[in-house]
């Protein structure tokens, strides 16, 4: 499409105003995790400076930051796993396999979302500690999955869909079971959806404050959104500290998304828009 | 190269039954096509062939291997899809390695095959590429070399050019008939479009609605198809086809009668009368009546006129004729060895008339066809 100067113009600069309204925050705070105490407070200026790794050496050092970002990795590469796995696995089978109710079924696995994760969480947290599973890492994987594979299955649902089965066909006549044919052919294919489901249930679980706030008691299980949290008002705020918190939460979020952006964005426009 | 041997297969789709017991034998190096319109279980029967389709019932063998229990895999077949089903993430020269690489062929021999089959194909310039970068025709090769490559026993295809435009699918049905010569594997090719049958074809398996009508050369179906659908279904135009009855060695209907072929006989029953229209020949002879024109189309070699002989309307093909239009009379007969009767209430061919001027059904001639078929299109 061409566009005219004007025109061009008015989309660059709109464009610019959305990145820096997104983006200044996060800059903010990483600024903000870098100044030094006495002008943190004091001399708010957009120029980094005068610069200082303090706020992060106390965090690492006299906090439960450490054991509680242990507890996040364990707790999201967990779900991540689980999800990738069982996803896969159901949304091949109510695509491929002929199951009566299947609309029923992925429709019902949707019906998670139509309940705020607090309706959720409550009565989740009351059945385990019932059984004896309360303030536990796993009640919180457990947790995060109930809001992380109804979107795996759906979303691949829409992309296995998508899928010719003539090219599994095809690789069945040409010497593959059943299995390699999808190790070989689906699975490839799918990537972009697989790394986007990846990637979605990372963001939930890594960033997920409500389900860890019910389900988590003790300190030594606290994951970091809910850890950095407590930390606001149980002694004095301490601003530079939380940012350089917020700052450690948000990289591997960076990280992975400049890995794969290319990935994700084919991801969502093939498989949940044309599914 | 093997034989097929097809007994008793049948499809069932829960209480549906899609193939009704099919019996064919496959000669080694032949080529069948099954022929029918779309939904009648063509495409149902290659899959339960190639295994991609459990069989409800009967027998499938290839060789002298029973296969009927085994995975596709383990058929030793090859097949060429509608819609090609190349691997849309690999190269052209991976998509024809994929099924070498998993019989775990030694590379270089993987190489050469891949090499020959592409030259033979034309695909040398391609192989580097990716399926999207490719055209519906040079997607069709591919697909045809992966086949070729493997040197199974028997090629299955599914209506492989019908995703293609009039001019390529007849370049590419040559291409096909050459190759399978050339490499004299057993094919089954499965169309709907009777051309490609009878062009391709060393037999024709026409269907409908699951049952095997008739099996066939290409010419024995047109000179003598065995029941009304295959009489109707073979042939463009289609063949003319009355509803009378049987009176005195004739048949009547309204005010015609015509007298029946040798070898028919019967009286007071329901027929049909059946005569292609390029087999009503103009000018007085025996069966001579009355043609009335009513639509006249030009075919450019030949004229189609559509017209009423004693109340009945009837299709004639005639050889170029500027001067006819609406409303021309003319002579015209029906040659009795060019009629086919049936059995009006079973649709069953009667007599055993060849419906052809050949003292014996030819079963070589299939070029000469092939060239009057085109001019009919
Ligand atoms: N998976 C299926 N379930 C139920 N019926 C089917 C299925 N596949 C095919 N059929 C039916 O079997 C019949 C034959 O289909 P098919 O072999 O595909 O016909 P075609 O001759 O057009 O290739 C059709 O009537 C079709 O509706
Ligand atoms: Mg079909």
């Amino acid at each position: 499409m061409v566009r005219s100067v004007p025109s061009r113009i008015a989309l660059y600069v709109a464009a610019l105003i959305i990145s820096i309204y997104s983006a200044f925050p996060i800059y903010w705070m990483v600024v903000s995790s870098t100044r030094a105490p006495q002008s943190l407070l004091r001399e708010t200026s957009l120029v980094p400076g005068p610069f200082t790794l303090e706020y992060y050496s106390n965090l690492l050092e006299l906090t439960d930051y450490p054991s509680q970002l242990l507890n996040s990795v364990i707790v999201a590469f967990s779900v991540v796993a689980i999800t990738m796995v069982f996803s896969v696995m159901i949304a091949y089978a109510v695509t491929r396999q002929r199951i009566r109710g299947k609309k029923l079924i992925v429709g019902a696995m949707l019906y998670a979302y139509m309940f705020p994760p607090l309706l959720l969480a409550i009565p989740i947290y009351t059945i385990f500690t019932k059984i004896g599973l309360g303030d536990t890492l796993l009640s919180l994987i457990v947790a995060h999955l109930t809001l992380t594979l109804p979107l795996g299955v759906w979303f691949l649902w829409g992309f296995f869909k998508n899928m010719p089965f003539e090219l599994e066909e095809a690789a069945m006549v040409d010497g593959c079971t059943r299995l390699g044919a999808f190790l070989r052919i689906v699975l490839p294919l799918s990537l972009p959806g697989l790394i986007t489901v990846a990637i979605f249930s990372f963001l939930l679980s890594w960033t997920d404050y409500t389900f860890a706030l019910i389900m988590i008691g003790s300190d030594a299980n606290k994951t970091v959104p809910v850890g950095l949290a407590s930390m606001i008002g149980s002694f004095d705020l301490r601003w530079g500290e939380i940012m350089a918190g917020s700052t450690l939460i948000a990289l591997p979020l960076f990280g992975a998304f400049a890995l794969l952006s290319q990935y994700f964005i084919q991801g969502m426009s093939a498989g949940a828009v044309k599914g | 190269m093997a034989q097929v041997r097809l007994s008793q297969v049948r499809k069932m789709y829960g209480a549906t039954m899609a193939v009704h017991g099919v019996d064919l034998v496959i000669e080694d190096g032949e080529l069948v096509v099954f022929l029918g319109p779309s939904g009648c279980g063509k495409s149902t029967t290659l899959r339960m062939i190639a295994g991609l389709e459990a069989i409800s019932s009967g027998s499938v063998e290839i060789g002298t291997r029973d296969v009927t229990k085994l995975e596709p895999k383990d058929r030793n077949i090859a097949m060429v899809f509608q819609n090609y089903a190349l691997y849309p993430h690999k190269t052209i020269r991976e998509n024809l390695a994929f099924g070498l690489r998993m019989r775990k062929m030694s590379a270089p021999e993987i190489n050469q095959r891949v090499n020959s089959a592409a030259e033979m194909l034309g695909l040398t310039p391609l192989l580097g590429r990716k399926p999207g970068q490719l055209s519906g025709g040079q997607m069709q090769r591919v697909a045809l070399g992966r086949a070729l490559v493997r040197e199974p026993e028997v090629f299955l295809l599914d209506e492989p050019l019908s995703n293609l435009d009039a001019k390529l699918r007849v370049k590419m049905r040559e291409e096909i008939a050459r190759l399978q010569k050339k490499v004299g594997t057993s094919m089954v090719y499965v169309t709907h479009d009777q051309v490609e049958a009878m062009t391709l074809a060393d037999r024709i398996v026409i269907m409908q609605s699951g049952h095997v009508q008739q099996v066939g050369a290409p010419l024995e179906v047109y000179d003598r198809p065995a029941n009304l659908f295959v009489a109707g279904f073979i042939g463009s135009p289609e063949m003319n086809l009355i509803d009378g009855r049987a009176e005195g060695g004739k048949f009547r209907f309204n005010d015609l009668s015509l007298s029946l072929p040798q070898g028919v006989r019967a009286d007071g029953t329901p027929l049909t009368f059946g005569i292609r229209p390029e087999h009503i020949t103009i000018g007085d002879g025996p069966n001579s009546q009355i043609f009335r024109v009513g639509v006249v189309e030009q075919l450019g070699a030949q004229t189609l006129c559509v017209g009423d002989v004693g109340g009945c309307q009837v299709r004639v093909m005639m050889d170029r004729t500027d001067t006819v239009s609406s409303g021309t009379e003319m002579t015209v007969s029906f040659p009795p060895q060019r009629i086919h009767i049936f059995a009006a209430e079973t649709g069953e061919r009667l007599g055993d008339h060849t419906g052809s001027e050949e003292a014996e059904p030819p079963r070589t001639s299939k070029r000469a066809l092939e060239t009057s078929e085109e001019e009919t299109r």
